[in-house]
């Protein structure tokens, strides 16, 4: 393609047709343009080639859908944004046919797609809801080597780290920033299932030095562990902190990684998850559009028939079951009349307590928190 | 007196010779790179034949080098502010560069580029980005296009 005895390079015409590009450039600018605007607005529509570009499994090997929704701003208009991400992933996935190497995400409520990914080494979690169903994906992906869970809700962590574990033997790279199982149980997981990793870090985890310590004899290759927010955990003075020193080539904890937290919540994933808990708590009282949890149950597994119907009017399907299964699932409420006294609950309290929870959650000043 | 900056020749499809330090071009050119290191160009007579860059674009490509060779340590919101300057330029012109960093293999200006041409693309109409882009054919039957306008209205 770089040769110069190609006519188009000899003698470039006044109005250069973007058409001439070489086929390969063209594939590069429609992966950098991405699913969203090639399926949302309608870009595969411009002309055949790029139509054809589109429809090639090469240009979906980097696949990032997703961004952030911002603070305020209606409701409704987030779960129209969160059905076109939706909508975009199953489209991407299904037409990268299984080559996708570099995938990201963000809120996209994960479906079992279908197909194994046995390209895949880079898969990055923001937001998303039915996260467990990696536990029946993982064997999908044997080469992964990067996994990010960021802000998800999994309702059994270590089970999930455990079988991802299992099933990827080459991970090297794992950041899970969110609030985890009970006790060590994440820990130990990690001790004994992912022996080859190399970058840690684990956000707002329940490990104290002992699940440190099975961390540090499970993962003989660590090169650097962030632990921030990880609160039990207390290296002054402990025979951890001198012992791993110098095998640990940049261990931070603590609070020290309080800048990259900082960064996250400037960037709005933390920022958007209290605004959407918020919104979830006090902007649309949800529990009383009669929404019964046993019909949700049956309308979770979505069909690829109902993905073509329009997504407005679908608005209050997938998203709104996905936003209780959160729900649902944060509060680990085990039946629909307990679901129901906690709400009644909640709502008491909120009358009780002027509403501010979410509010003054928001209005904490991390900045303060330096130390 | 320090050893004289070592130059190389470049010359453009109309002929036009534009002599660059050696090691800005080295930096950020794979090609030219390769041509170094395996010793095919000679110092002292060859010159490295452009065919397919005009003298404009090879200027504007030997400036960006030029700029991030020399000024790689200023802070990132300069650069890019230098980036943005760089890359106002029409749809042709643009057409010209991306070419010319794909012959030259130069990283950093196609990441610019195509960064550049996401945001033209970017929530835009389908007409307006024919018109941007000069597509003139897009090979669609009239029939499959008037579905198309049918059924996607907002897409237009």
């Amino acid at each position: 393609m770089r040769c110069a005895t190609n006519p188009i390079y000899r003698f470039p015409k006044p109005g250069r047709n973007w058409l001439d590009l070489p086929y390969e450039l063209t594939v590069e600018i429609m992966s950098k343009v991405g699913a969203f605007d090639i399926f949302a607005n309608g870009v595969e529509e411009v002309c055949t080639l790029w139509r054809r570009v589109c429809n090639d499994p090469y240009t979906w090997r980097t696949i990032h859908i997703g961004s952030y929704l911002g603070r305020g701003g209606p409701f409704k208009r987030k779960l129209v944004m969160m059905r076109i991400f939706d909508d975009s992933f199953r489209r991407a996935i299904r037409r990268s046919c299984g080559q996708v190497v570099d995938l990201s995400l963000q809120y996209i409520f994960l479906v079992d797609m279908g197909c194994s990914l046995q390209q895949l080494r880079r898969l990055q979690l923001v937001n998303c809801d039915n996260t467990e169903i990696l536990i029946k994906m993982a064997k999908g992906f044997p080469l992964l080597e990067e996994l990010d869970i960021t802000l998800c809700d999994i309702y059994k962590t270590s089970v999930t780290l455990k079988v991802i574990g299992q099933r990827c033997r080459r991970l090297k790279s794992l950041k899970f920033n969110m609030s985890g199982s009970k006790g060590n149980q994440d820990a130990y997981a990690i001790a004994q299932n992912m022996p080859n990793l190399r970058y840690l870090k684990l956000c707002r985890n329940n490990l104290d030095n002992n699940g440190l310590s099975a961390i540090f004899s499970g993962c003989p290759n660590l090169e650097y562990i962030d632990l921030g927010w990880c609160s039990n955990v207390d290296l002054d003075g402990s025979w951890l902190g001198q012992e791993y020193a110098d095998k640990i080539v940049d261990l931070r904890y603590l609070h020290a990684s309080m800048e990259d937290y900082w960064k996250m919540y400037d960037r709005g994933s933390h920022t958007c998850l209290m605004d959407y808990y918020y919104d979830m708590q006090f902007g649309e009282p949800w529990d009383e559009r009669g929404i019964l949890i046993d019909e949700i149950e049956d309308l979770i597994l979505v069909s690829e028939d109902e993905l073509k119907l329009e997504w407005k009017e679908e608005v209050d399907g997938i998203c709104e079951i996905a936003i209780l299964q959160r729900w649902h699932r944060s509060r680990n409420v085990n039946s629909f009349k307990e679901f129901r006294r906690y709400c009644q609950e909640t709502k008491n309290r909120k009358s009780s307590n002027g509403k501010k929870h979410g509010r003054r959650a928001w209005k904490i000043n991390y900045k303060s928190l330096y130390l | 007196m320090g050893s004289p900056v070592k130059k190389i020749m470049l010359c453009s499809s109309e002929k036009e010779i534009f002599s660059v330090e050696e090691q800005v071009m080295v930096q950020h050119s794979v090609i030219i790179n390769n041509m170094i290191e395996d010793g095919s160009y000679n110092h002292e007579e060859s010159k490295i034949p452009l065919d397919c860059v005009d003298s404009k674009t090879l200027k504007k490509v030997i400036d960006y080098c030029t700029h991030h060779t020399h000024h790689h340590n200023d802070n990132q919101e300069d650069l890019e502010a230098w980036d943005a300057q760089f890359l106002n330029v029409d749809s042709n012109g643009l057409y010209d560069l991306l070419m010319a960093a794909n012959y030259l293999e130069i990283r950093n200006l196609l990441d610019l580029i195509y960064g550049t041409i996401k945001n033209m693309i970017k929530g835009k109409k389908i007409d307006e980005i024919r018109r941007i882009f000069n597509i003139k054919d897009h090979g669609f039957t009239p029939e499959e296009e008037e579905q198309n306008r049918k059924e996607y209205p907002h897409f237009y």
